[in-house]
């Protein structure tokens, strides 16, 4: 049914186990440009109250848009406030929006994936239920979502959760449907193991590898998706500094402050960038398929 | 075949209805009212309730919602609170620059992505492989709306050579349209083109890596030919698949993108009247844009079915 | 001085016509009180031509002023319906549909005489029943109305072509109140058709310049030119005098957002463009196509106090809030460029006979020490201020957020609840809804006409010493009486503290250069003007 970027990643994906990480991984130079950038990342989030350098929320009408390289190493936005210090602060909203809805995706999503692929009752209804919600394009869902609930930073984890939960569902299901048929576990069904031991001994561990990829796209896909509401005015509240509101805000001001838009433009590039190339390695690294490509 | 449509059709109809459901709670849900928003901010509260009324915004809502669905069913999906007219003409209206939006991005996504998709395929581990991808994969990660406003600094407020933002239609002469949707269309198109040079490198390895190239390469056939006759075939399916994606995904970044180049089409549409709760016109917009979504969808498993049998068995 | 600014910080080319209103400040305005502005005796006017005009959204209520405050139908109206009397440049009423008027010494009677040669579009002339019935409508509905006709005794039309009206109170300031768009006058059927409602489109019928042709919502409001239309013969001056619509006709577009009413205006698409963002004005100077117009006087902005339910009932709470943040730095949180704002205690601008440096003491100064102190006197107990925000104008959040700011740097806890300006117009009309609001209002406009008199306008101020100073500014006629009143007035407002006042703004507009004729007043109008090629 309906789709978006990341199923075109996933379909090229075959489930399979982790094998020889450590010697596959040095082979694997996306991944590990893409965990260093990411890692580079975590740290701004995490010692941003060392790093910054003013008050991020601190407007000083006086002192609006000035350029960089001055008093304020990447400038002022109009309202005063310093742009380098927003960029730091933003990191943390970003991270913690795109942590938060890939745990609650895999959680949620994982479970009616196994559920839905395990017992054929309850497959078609659900199936069905997600396949309505991806019959809205992402966007205009996560829009819907915030306009009922309001601007706050968990209704944003919550609307992205809600987008991209389908389609974490779908990866699973096919994982458990293609396994279910595949003879291990039917001999383990003959051999009386019990419903239960066979979703979590012979299932689960199958799902692993294709849920950790999906987990990483859709981690990339909320950071995105955090920025594009907040650029359309209907993500976080104003009070939080947000990559997504910034670009916003820095588009009456191109002429004169360009800066304004290209900072938070960057971070937030650089970050989807590195998680993509995360994404790629993992996927490449746990698929032996794709591996020898 | 027969068989396969017959149930494709019939699922539709459960999705179309929890669309439809959903839409409709969704609006009733969102806080705000439509009437103050008709009325202005200074119209008296016995003029609100009267008109609150003529809507049946009074009525019990499960009375709305079998009255909004059945008028739905039959085409009709009221008027638009502000607009004063109906909501399918008012979405026909802005149909255009949506369409000529999103048929431009797929130009854009289809010269720039395939060619840059088979030629990396060819070079596989070359630096013209590696170099294509890493730019692919920056163009991914790249939000659209970035794209837009760098694109909108440089060529429009640096160079002055097009439009910042707006929209000129048709009537208006084919350039002088053009003019204002190139810019939009190579924002939108861009990330599509770096997805689709990815999906077609990928699809081109696994063709070129099968037994049947293999054979055709041993049987001497010019590397071009294996590459544009046989691999190129093969790989039809799943690029049909990217289309389709690819179809989808514009139209979910028409919204941003026409935001970003305030065009007056569907999206901004739908923008707009979230903001004004005009209930009627974001139920009708939401529902036809998933429709068309969903018969996109429905279209590009049918093709992939016509084209290769085996589709036709398995579901989802 | 302001005009001398201007003039540094806007470089005028010599082939550039001048905008500003040439005032030479409070003294000089009255003098150019009677004196024709701008250059259109010398020039010759084009004929013909539809001028595309970019406004800042739908009009509310189409162009019944009468039906809603809105600043955008207030203008529209003004090329559709006429009024009795019009402001001049210096905002001194004139006679308009009036021949003449005699006001009794005591300013308790008036008598219009109404120009005889007058038609309504319909073709009908207009007659001292259709004033009657128009006015009653206006007496009505309408805020300022009310306040006239709460202290009015009778109207009637003595004959065809005479109006008399009896107060029981001195009322000298009628004719300013008649001179604002909403006392417009309609034929005596339609006023009492409509009656309460709005009047529906295909009722809007004046005996202005322009008559109306078509409205699409989101698309268009056309007006066409009126041919009958009956001009005075006196000269023209702001918005008084002869007016002679030259255009064939006006296209109203609704353009919501500012950057695409600019880049519209750069690209030919407007002639003339309503509200842009400041940020641009160099951009504009630039273009050689384009004018980039300032208006001045135009609005200045303020806080409002719920004074009705909840925190702010307490004097001492309002005091600590302005102590709290600087007013002329909020002022340019809200519109960046200073060159477009001015930092002024007065209620009315500088340009206008009203200015007051009342005030002048309590205006922009911050104590955070003292506010602290003032919160703590007022009972404060980390209660939320509820501040109701629109990003519908920039201005509107981007001062909210900086006054939040301040306020929670003495320890106020400040929920902003944004939404859209509609919305909020709802809303600050409910005591229990919110804390404080932050609107405009006109700088050239008589104080007593201001709504936040009104006691049942958000806010809610209530205060005997105002009333009774506003009663006093109604009845005034002698300039210089009513200047002592109004510094009175002015110095109440910083004592008592209903809003808090934090700074003047002026508009920027654009117009390019193929319009021909236009006069630059802070509401704009259409006739007397032309387009080139």
């Amino acid at each position: 049914m309906a789709t978006t970027v990341n199923d075109v990643r996933a379909a090229t994906w075959t489930p399979s186990r982790f094998r020889r990480m450590g010697t596959v991984f040095g082979r694997h130079r996306s991944m590990v440009i893409g965990g260093v950038l990411l890692s580079l990342i975590v740290l701004m989030a995490l010692l941003a109250p060392w790093l910054m350098t003013h008050d991020p929320t601190f407007q000083e009408p006086r002192e609006r848009l000035i350029a960089p390289f001055g008093d304020y190493l990447l400038g002022t936005d109009a309202q005063g406030r310093d742009i380098y210090s927003r960029v730091v602060k933003g990191a943390q909203l970003s991270l913690l929006v795109g942590v938060c809805v890939s745990i609650a995706t895999s959680l949620v999503g994982g479970f009616i994936g196994l559920l839905t692929g395990f017992v054929p009752r309850i497959d078609a209804p659900i199936m069905r239920v997600m396949d309505g919600l991806m019959a809205f394009p992402g966007i205009v869902l996560a829009i819907g979502i915030m306009a009922v609930r309001g601007a706050a930073i968990s209704n944003v984890i919550l609307a992205l959760t809600v987008v991209s939960t389908p389609r974490m569902a779908r990866v699973v299901r096919s994982v458990v449907l293609s396994l279910a048929r595949s003879q291990f576990v039917e001999a383990a069904e003959s051999s009386g193991c019990s419903m239960w031991r066979v979703l979590r001994v012979h299932l689960l561990p199958n799902c692993m590898s294709p849920l950790i990829v999906q987990a990483s796209f859709v981690f990339a896909e909320a950071v995105l998706g955090e920025a594009t509401l907040s650029f359309l005015g209907a993500g976080a509240p104003p009070s939080v500094p947000s990559w997504g509101g910034m670009l916003s805000e820095s588009r009456l001001y191109l002429s004169q402050a360009a800066w304004t838009m290209i900072v938070p433009g960057a971070a937030l590039t650089v970050t989807v960038f590195a998680l993509n190339l995360l994404g790629d390695g993992l996927r490449d690294m746990l698929d032996p398929k794709l591996r020898h490509r | 075949m027969a068989g396969f449509l017959v149930r494709r059709f019939v699922a539709i109809i459960p999705v179309m209805l929890l669309v439809a459901t959903a839409v409709f709670l969704l609006l009733k849900l969102t806080p705000g009212d439509p009437v103050g928003v008709i009325l202005g901010p200074d119209a008296t509260e016995e003029r609100r309730q009267a008109l609150r009324d003529d809507l049946g915004l009074n009525d019990p809502l499960p009375e709305q919602y079998l009255r909004w669905l059945g008028d739905a069913v039959r085409g009709d999906l009221g008027d638009s609170l502000f607009l004063n007219e109906p909501v399918l003409s008012a979405l026909a209206d802005r149909a255009e620059p949506t369409l000529l939006l999103t048929l431009l991005s797929t130009l854009v996504a289809l010269s720039i992505g395939l060619p840059a998709g088979i030629i990396a395929a060819q070079n596989r581990g070359k630096w013209l492989d590696m170099g294509t991808m890493a730019i692919a994969i920056v163009g991914i990660s790249m939000p659209t709306f970035w794209l837009g406003l760098i694109l909108i600094l440089v060529f429009s407020v640096q160079l002055r050579w097009l439009p910042v933002a707006g929209y000129a239609p048709l009537s208006d002469g084919l350039w002088e349209s053009l003019r204002y949707l190139i810019l939009p269309s190579v924002t939108l198109g861009v990330a599509q083109a770096a997805l689709l040079a990815r999906m077609t490198r990928s699809m081109m390895l696994e063709v070129l890596g099968a037994e049947y190239v293999l054979v055709a390469r041993a049987k001497g056939l010019a590397e071009r030919r294996v590459v544009y006759l046989h691999a190129l075939k093969n790989a039809i399916i799943p690029l049909i698949n990217v289309a389709g994606l690819i179809f989808a995904a514009l139209l979910g970044g028409a919204v941003v993108t026409e935001q970003i180049f305030n065009i007056p089409g569907i999206g901004r549409l739908l923008i707009q009247a979230v903001g004004r709760r005009d209930v009627t016109l974001v139920q009708g917009s939401v529902l036809v844009i998933a429709a068309i979504y969903v018969l996109v969808n429905l279209l590009v498993d049918i093709i992939s079915a016509g084209l290769d049998p085996r589709l036709r068995k398995t579901e989802g | 001085m302001t005009s001398r600014k201007l003039g540094e910080a806007i470089p005028m080319r010599s082939n550039r016509r001048e905008f500003t209103l040439g005032m030479a400040g409070a003294a000089g305005a009255l003098a150019l009180g009677s004196q024709p502005t701008s250059a259109q005796d010398e020039v010759e006017i084009p004929e013909g031509g539809t001028l595309q005009v970019a406004i800042i959204g739908e009009p509310p209520a189409v162009a019944d002023a009468v039906f809603t405050t809105a600043t955008v139908t207030n203008n529209v109206s003004q090329q559709i319906f006429e009024t009795l009397f019009a402001f001049d440049s210096s905002f001194t009423p004139q006679p308009m549909l009036i021949e003449d008027y005699e006001g009794s010494e005591d300013g308790l009677e008036f008598t219009f005489k109404l120009r005889t040669d007058v038609p309504f579009h319909n073709g009908d002339p207009m007659t001292a029943e259709d004033v009657v019935a128009s006015l009653n409508r206006w007496g009505e509905i309408n805020g300022r109305g009310k306040l006239i006709y709460g202290r009015m005794d009778s109207i009637e039309a003595t004959d065809a072509s005479t109006v008399k009206m009896v107060f029981n109170q001195p009322s000298g300031v009628l004719p300013s109140f008649l001179a604002r768009s909403e006392a417009m006058i309609t034929p005596a059927s339609v006023a009492e058709a409509a009656g309460t409602d709005q009047i529906p489109e295909d009722q809007l019928i004046g005996t202005g310049p322009f008559k109306f042709i078509e409205h699409q919502v989101d698309r268009y409001l056309r007006l066409g030119r009126f041919d009958d239309y009956a001009a005075r013969n006196d000269p023209p001056n702001g918005l008084a005098g002869k007016r002679i619509p030259y255009l064939d006709g006006i296209d109203f577009v609704p353009v919501p957002d500012e950057s695409v009413r600019a880049n519209g205006l750069i690209t030919g698409e407007y002639h003339f463009s309503d509200v842009l963002p400041s940020d641009l004005h160099e951009m504009l100077e630039m273009d050689p196509a384009v004018d980039p117009i300032i208006v001045q006087p135009y609005y200045w902005y303020s806080p409002h106090f719920n004074k009705a339910q909840g925190l702010f009932t307490n004097p001492a709470l309002r005091q600590a809030v302005q102590l709290c943040f600087s007013e002329s730095e909020a002022m340019l949180a809200g519109f960046g460029q200073e060159e477009f704002v001015r930092f002024d205690p007065s209620v009315c601008g500088e340009e206008t006979p009203w200015y007051s440096t009342a005030g002048a003491d309590v205006y922009d100064r911050v104590d955070l020490e003292q506010a602290r102190a003032l919160l703590k006197e007022g009972g404060y107990n980390g209660e939320t201020v509820r501040w109701l925000a629109t990003r519908e104008y920039p201005y509107n959040f981007l001062m909210a957020d900086f006054t939040r700011q301040g306020m929670e740097a003495i320890g106020m806890k400040v929920e902003l609840i944004v939404s859209d300006w509609a919305t909020l117009v709802q809303n600050r009309a409910k005591p229990d809804a919110y804390e404080i609001f932050l609107t405009g209002h006109s700088q050239y406009s008589h104080p007593a006409t201001q709504p936040f008199n009104d006691p049942a306008w958000p806010g809610f101020w209530e205060s005997e010493a105002k009333d009774t100073l506003v009663n006093e500014m109604v009845a005034e006629t002698d300039l210089e009486k009513l200047k002592s009143i109004i510094d009175e007035y002015t110095a109440l407002i910083w004592d008592e503290m209903p809003f808090v006042k934090c700074g003047d703004n002026f508009v920027l507009r654009g117009i390019r250069q193929e319009v021909v004729g236009y006069n630059n007043m802070p509401d704009w109008f259409f006739w007397n003007l032309g387009l080139n090629g």
